[in-house]
């Protein structure tokens, strides 16, 4: 295996991914890809702090992430990338990473976002990422957890673009 | 599948479940019974029986968790204390219910009773501490 995962979540590491998606998927290896987060100890210590000792944690910069990635650093692991924007999908796969597959798991609401799902709200950028996502050929559901419905979220998106 | 009853004083226990169920979404054979004040010890135990009878025929048995011993949740509980397929927990707190739910298909009874209370002791904890002890570990690498 090598990446199982890819899942675009805010909140990056916490309780629906660590008690959840983990153990659904027999994670072995979180890889949250933010450059904030990989820049700042604090909050490395808070997300490493999160996930038990049973399995590994790497927080890595985007271009980290793509390194690690294409050099085969997770070949042997049951990986999941955590990521908290479309954008910051889109900038990997610009660096040469392949993804076939997307999971939506929460982006939380602001002013400046519109809400489409219960824990989905996006901004005019977010939608066009997603936009650019799907042109790509790559499949995005929204699910917050496993046993949750899965949901195409570009039906509801153009469905959002022709009501505007 | 065990199924769980969680017995508290007020609506802890329902809204409990439903903080569990923010993480693992919709659970089945989980019931919240409410302890309010016009309730008595042995209208508690009615209700607590009516779910153990109703469900208890093919089931691989349930767990009882309560708030606190001494309490008239865990007190109308033990009154199925001689029930083998029955085992009761007090202190209950979200990582219990959590760790419950994610082993309830694998283990049998007593087992998944012990897992869940070792999984409490566990997680009383002083996270500022830990925390702590993680800056300043990661700042002498």
């Amino acid at each position: 295996m090598s990446v199982v995962l890819v899942r675009i979540d805010d909140r990056l590491i916490h309780g629906q991914v660590v008690e959840n998606w983990m153990k659904f998927l027999k994670i072995d290896h979180v890889v949250v890809v933010n450059d904030f987060v990989a820049s700042d100890r604090m909050q490395k210590t808070l997300f490493s702090m999160a996930v038990s000792d049973h399995a590994k944690i790497s927080i890595l910069t985007i271009t980290q992430a793509k390194e690690a990635i294409l050099n085969g650093q997770f070949e042997r692991d049951r990986a999941m990338l955590l990521l908290v924007s479309p954008q910051d999908v889109l900038s990997l796969i610009d660096k040469g990473v392949r993804i076939k597959e997307i999971n939506v798991g929460g982006m939380h609401y602001s002013p400046d976002k519109k809400q489409i799902l219960k824990a989905i709200s996006v901004s005019k950028e977010d939608m066009q990422a997603f936009q650019e996502l799907d042109k790509l050929g790559i499949h995005l559901e929204a699910r917050m957890v496993p046993d949750d419905e899965k949901i195409d979220i570009m039906e509801i998106i153009k469905r959002e673009k022709t009501q505007e | 599948m065990i199924g769980f009853i969680i017995i508290t004083h007020g609506d802890f226990g329902r809204q409990l479940v439903k903080a569990a169920q923010v993480i693992l979404g919709e659970q089945k054979e989980v019931w919240a019974i409410s302890l309010h004040e016009d309730d008595g010890l042995d209208t508690l135990s009615k209700r607590i029986g009516k779910i153990l009878r109703k469900e208890n025929k093919q089931s691989e048995g349930k767990i009882i968790f309560v708030d606190m011993l001494g309490g008239t949740p865990a007190n109308a509980s033990l009154k199925f204390v001689n029930d083998e397929k029955v085992e009761i927990i007090g202190g209950v707190n979200l990582p219990m219910l959590i760790a419950g739910i994610n082993y309830r298909r694998s283990l049998p009874v007593k087992e998944l009773a012990r897992l869940i209370r070792q999984k409490g002791e566990e997680s009383i904890l002083d996270v500022k501490q830990r925390f702590l002890n993680k800056v300043s570990k990661a700042k002498n690498k």
